[in-house]
């Protein structure tokens, strides 16, 4: 299982990386692996508000079905096509190329009660 | 046997036990031998009139001619005691099969994606409903009041929890929904749906594209109905006409009619629904040294993955009769299907043509377009239409209740009307001579 | 290669003759008709014979070989069934003709629903559903609809975790919400949690006893007495009724409304999908609620009944798959009273055979005797890299549809089993056979695992790759054509 060190994790397995007033949005590598070979990411609304926890998307694999929140509150103002066309990315790059949304914040400090790098490797040391 | 590995039945139940058993064994007779079952049957089965030539009735269930390849193949017995093709290695033939099912249904209802098959036409249209419903949200759906009642009664059992309301749209004297009405209705409020049946109930060919336009106009998914399939051979359906979901009963594609059971529902959309649409569909794929293999796809969407997020419940579907279809439409072939929807038209044509010369029928709806079925009103009431044709070896057309369709001066009585390949002219001729 | 591959223009398998001008047809109708139909494949009737014999030929029925397919009741299909359902006097009924016409298919209807009462301690049937998801919508919209006229705080359905995944996709679509019941670690309903849950939200608590994993709940008397008197009411799923027929009888446990599966438990076949049959049994304060028509008997006729202001309405266009009827009416007919119950007990003690000969190999996830299903597991071969697909895989080279494996939503602690239902129909010389093939398979996992990692070898496809199939989506030809 890899951990990207400079990221912060949610409970359900999704990560955030700050970017300026941006955060990234991605599922972790420990999440691909659990669901398996992804074959479908499902539409994210540009433009849409979110708060911490509400459903972002949903990705599937060949066996499971699984709903994304969002970690944070804000606005998405990006959202990965490419993943949409390769659902595979996230298999393969679940920190990098596999990421899924960016979302403006509207509350940063929400940041800090996710998990860090570290309490993440904790949590789902199995 | 349990002697061998230890145990008692006695032990084995003793966890029923304590709870209410039955005492006495069931109530039920004794069990029959096969020999003494085929009588038996043949007693309850000579209570039903003799098998008909040709039915004058329609109204959802059709009575065609089946090659006699089509109960041969879909009988074989690999396909008949299958289960679900879950084991792709051992189900190649029930999944070739359906794929084969889902390419013909693609190109007869002109859509880009077909399931393997719902039950039957009325449950295909309610679950359109609530697809439709998870696509828009808005709680209302306008169903033309001249799509077939029991389509229309199922649409509302399936919606009625979910608080949907089906408002009907009103058919006009030509007996097409009306398209003032349909945009008056629209312009309301907001509508997840408009289902449109055509043919409709009363036989009469709509304008799809003209209604088609109007519910996009208005931001609600467009749905086609069909409840004779034979029509898919001569009109237009789906991307033609700006269709969003193609659903309609089957049965006419060489399944009996089986006092209505069981059929064949289809369902059909656009590929941009992928994840919306309920029922399984087969895919293509290769197998480990790259042959070409089929499998069961789009699995996420389904109840025994997602449980009660599931797209639908549906589990079983009807595979054998999406196979029965698949190899009748190849049996009858492009051609010969296309020729079939023709005669149909053609002896409905005929049929009317002479109960009108006998003075005693006359079309209601003048000048709509009609397939193989037709709303006619007659002097004669159904007991004495009945009685007259006792000794045609027909069934006789369908009694509409009174007040369902408009009065014609002097003919009380409305009949649905239909008529296809098996009527042939002699047996026609009978059927004139008997209501001159 | 399907039939497309096999097209040759101008070919046909029709032989009709046709009376009518078919342009004078078209002409009808200028306005909608279709530019003609294209795209359906032209073969003769030679090749349309093989090509579909072949299919038949290379896919595994129950009279191809033993079908252990838990939760699903593989058992033979007679075929006296499929001889008296074909009879034209059947077959050729049109729907909505006249009931007189009609006497002998709804007698036939009448006694199976009497016969399916008597079976089931239940009042009153429909036979409309079309299988058992669509029973199960059926019977939770009976539920709805009554709790909507009684007591309609009650929005919520209790439902076993171990429960198959129909039964919460059709509360769900019911109008109810669900929640979920854990199971003890015995695989029963867990009492407490259940105490707990029971309030006065709830509709109803939707139950397979014996459960899914083949397991008898002891405590149904228990549960049965707490739900109803804290309001609700329960809900039979009948997919594992071939352990119980002539023993007990779900209407005597207290449930209030149940679905058969036909294609389980009566015989019918399964169609590789359907179609199958589902009717619902009610007790008699819900009767009034069963979908319309219903078949009547009134002074010797039989009549379909539609006057039934509470109804919750059709569930399809007519009156359920008759076909599928007809098939389970002659089962019942010939096994009679006693022939039902040792069908049962027959498969009952199957299933404990298997579990005995298989648990020194595959220890079995629950330790206590069951009923017609057992569930086994697969566990300990991961130590040799195989896993329990793997295992499912080899049986096919050994001439065996596998069990149901990778249940969904097993309970946490039965994970990697297998759920093997051998039902009464086969011999002890084939359970036999079947259980020396997975011991030979287990030695086969230790020894030669790369046998099992490739398996299946023998059969007309291996391995199908799933992925894919999704990533590369194609369902029909024109998205062949598309593609190409």
């Amino acid at each position: 299982m890899k951990i990207q060190e400079d990221a912060r994790y949610a409970k359900s397995d999704e990560w955030v990386r700050v970017e300026g007033q941006v955060a990234v949005v991605g599922i972790s590598d420990y999440a691909q692996e659990k669901l398996g070979d992804i074959v479908f990411v499902g539409d994210i609304a540009v433009g849409s508000e979110l708060k911490a926890g509400d459903l972002l998307t949903s990705v599937e694999s060949v066996k499971a079905a699984s709903d994304i929140y969002s970690p944070v509150s804000g606005k998405v103002v990006e959202v990965n096509s490419e993943v949409v066309a390769k659902p595979e990315l996230v298999n393969s790059d679940a920190f990098g190329a596999g990421w899924l949304a960016k979302i403006e914040l509207s509350n940063p400090a929400e940041v800090n009660s996710l998990m860090s790098a570290a309490e993440y490797a904790e949590y789902r040391k199995d | 046997m349990l002697d061998r590995v230890g145990l008692k039945f006695e032990d084995i139940i003793s966890c029923v036990q304590g709870n209410a058993c039955v005492e006495g064994g069931l109530r039920l007779p004794d069990g029959l031998t096969e020999e003494e079952m085929v009588q038996e049957w043949d007693l309850i089965m000579s209570r039903n009139s003799t098998p008909k030539k040709a039915s004058l009735m329609g109204g959802g269930a059709y009575m065609h001619f089946v090659p006699a390849v089509v109960p041969h193949l879909a009988g074989q017995p690999g396909f008949v005691t299958a289960y679900t093709p879950y084991q792709p290695e051992l189900s190649q033939g029930t999944l070739q099969s359906l794929f084969e099912y889902q390419s013909f249904i693609v190109e007869l209802t002109d859509m880009e994606l077909s399931n393997c098959s719902m039950y039957d036409g009325a449950s295909s249209a309610a679950e359109a409903m609530l697809m439709a419903h998870r696509i828009k949200h808005a709680p209302r759906i306008l169903a033309a009041d001249n799509v077939n009642p029991a389509y229309l009664a199922t649409v509302r059992t399936y919606s009625e929890p979910h608080g949907i309301a089906i408002e009907t749209v009103p058919t006009d004297e030509s007996g097409q929904v009306s398209r003032a009405e349909l945009e008056r209705l629209l312009s309301a409020a907001p509508c997840s749906a408009v289902l449109v049946q055509s043919p409709n109930y009363f036989g009469i060919i709509e304008d799809l594209t003209a209604l088609g336009n109007l519910a996009h106009a208005h931001d609600a998914l467009f749905v086609e109905c069909f409840t004779e399939a034979m029509a898919l051979g001569l009109l237009k359906y789906g991307l033609g006409t700006g269709a969003d979901i193609v659903v309609g009963d089957a049965q006419s594609l060489g399944l009996p009619m089986s006092f209505g059971g069981p059929h064949l529902g289809v369902f059909a959309t656009l590929r941009k629904f992928n994840r919306e649409f309920p029922g399984r569909i087969v895919g293509e794929s290769v197998d480990t040294e790259g042959r070409q293999a089929y499998v069961m796809t789009l699995r996420a969407r389904e109840q025994d993955i997602r449980r009660e997020k599931a797209t639908s419940n549906i589990c079983s579907n009807h595979a054998l009769n999406a196979i029965t279809a698949a190899v009748y439409l190849a049996s009858v072939g492009q051609d010969g299907f296309r020729s079939l929807a023709c005669e149909s038209a053609a002896k409905l044509q005929k049929l009317v043509r002479g109960l009108e010369a006998t003075g005693r029928f006359s079309p209601v709806f003048k000048g709509g377009a009609v397939f193989n079925e037709m709303v006619l009103a007659s002097s004669l009431a159904p007991d004495e239409l009945r009685a007259r044709l006792a000794a045609v070896p027909v069934i006789p057309p369908l009694v509409l209740p009174s007040g369902m369709v408009p009065g014609v001066a002097g003919m009380p009585h409305s009949y649905l009307v239909c008529a296809s390949e098996l009527l042939k002219d002699a047996l026609l001729e009978q059927v004139i001579a008997a209501l001159s | 290669m399907t039939l497309y591959d096999k097209s040759v223009a101008g070919r046909c398998a029709f032989s009709f003759s046709f009376e009518e001008d078919e342009a004078r047809a078209e002409s009808c109708i200028p306005d909608y008709a279709r530019a003609g139909v294209k795209s359906l494949p032209e073969v003769s009737e030679l090749d349309l014979v093989r090509h579909f014999t072949n299919l038949a030929t290379v896919n595994y029925g129950v009279d191809t070989g033993f079908y252990p397919l838990g939760s699903c009741t593989m058992k033979y299909n007679p075929k006296i069934n499929e001889r008296l359902a074909a009879d034209p006097r059947l077959t050729m009924r049109h729907p909505l003709d006249d009931v007189s016409e009609n006497q002998g298919v709804l007698q036939m209807e009448y006694e199976l629903k009497e016969s399916l009462e008597e079976i089931t301690g239940m009042d009153d049937f429909t036979l409309q559903p079309a299988c058992g998801a669509h029973g199960e919508l059926t019977g939770m919209l009976i539920i709805h609809a009554y709790m909507r006229d009684h007591d309609p705080r009650r929005t919520r359905v209790l439902i076993p975790d171990s429960a198959h995944g129909t039964n919460p996709a059709s509360a769900s679509m019911a109008g109810f919400q669900v929640v979920t019941v854990p199971s003890d670690e015995r695989g029963g309903v867990d009492m407490e949690a259940l105490d707990h849950l029971m309030d006065d939200t709830v509709a109803a608590i939707m139950l397979t006893n014996p459960n899914t994993v083949g397991l008898f709940d002891e405590n149904i008397t228990r549960i049965s007495e707490l739900v109803h008197a804290r309001g609700g009411l329960l809900y039979y799923d009948g997919a594992n009724l071939n352990a119980l027929m002539g023993l007990i009888r779900p209407g005597d446990l207290g449930f209030d409304v149940v679905h058969l599966n036909l294609h389980k438990t009566f015989s019918t076949p399964h169609g590789g999908g359907g179609p199958g049959a589902a009717p619902v049994g009610v007790k008699q304060f819900l009767a009034e609620y069963l979908p319309v028509p219903i078949v009547v008997q009134r002074d010797g006729q039989y009549a379909l009944d539609s006057d039934r202001p509470r109804s919750i309405g059709r569930m399809s266009a007519f009156y359920g798959n008759t076909g599928v009827l007809a098939r389970a009416f002659v089962y019942i007919r010939m096994m009679g009273r006693d022939g039902l119950a040792a069908a049962s007990r027959a498969a009952v003690i199957n299933a404990n055979y298997v579990k005995k000969l298989l648990a020194p190999y595959y220890p079995p996830a629950y330790d206590r005797p069951v009923m017609h299903e057992t569930v086994l597991s697969a566990k300990g071969y991961d130590k040799y890299g195989v896993s329990l697909l793997d295992i499912a895989k080899r049986l096919m080279d050994y001439g065996y549809h596998p069990p149901t494996i990778y249940f969904p939503h097993f309970p946490p602690h039965a994970e990697e089993v297998m759920m093997i239902e051998p039902t009464e129909s086969e011999s002890r010389e084939t359970l036999d056979a079947f259980c020396d093939a997975l011991i030979r398979i287990s030695k086969e996992a230790q020894e030669q695992p790369d046998l099992l990692l490739s398996a299946p070898h023998n059969t007309v496809v291996t391995r199908v790759n799933e992925t894919y199939a999704a990533r590369h989506l194609v369902t029909s030809q024109r998205d062949k054509k598309g593609i190409g």
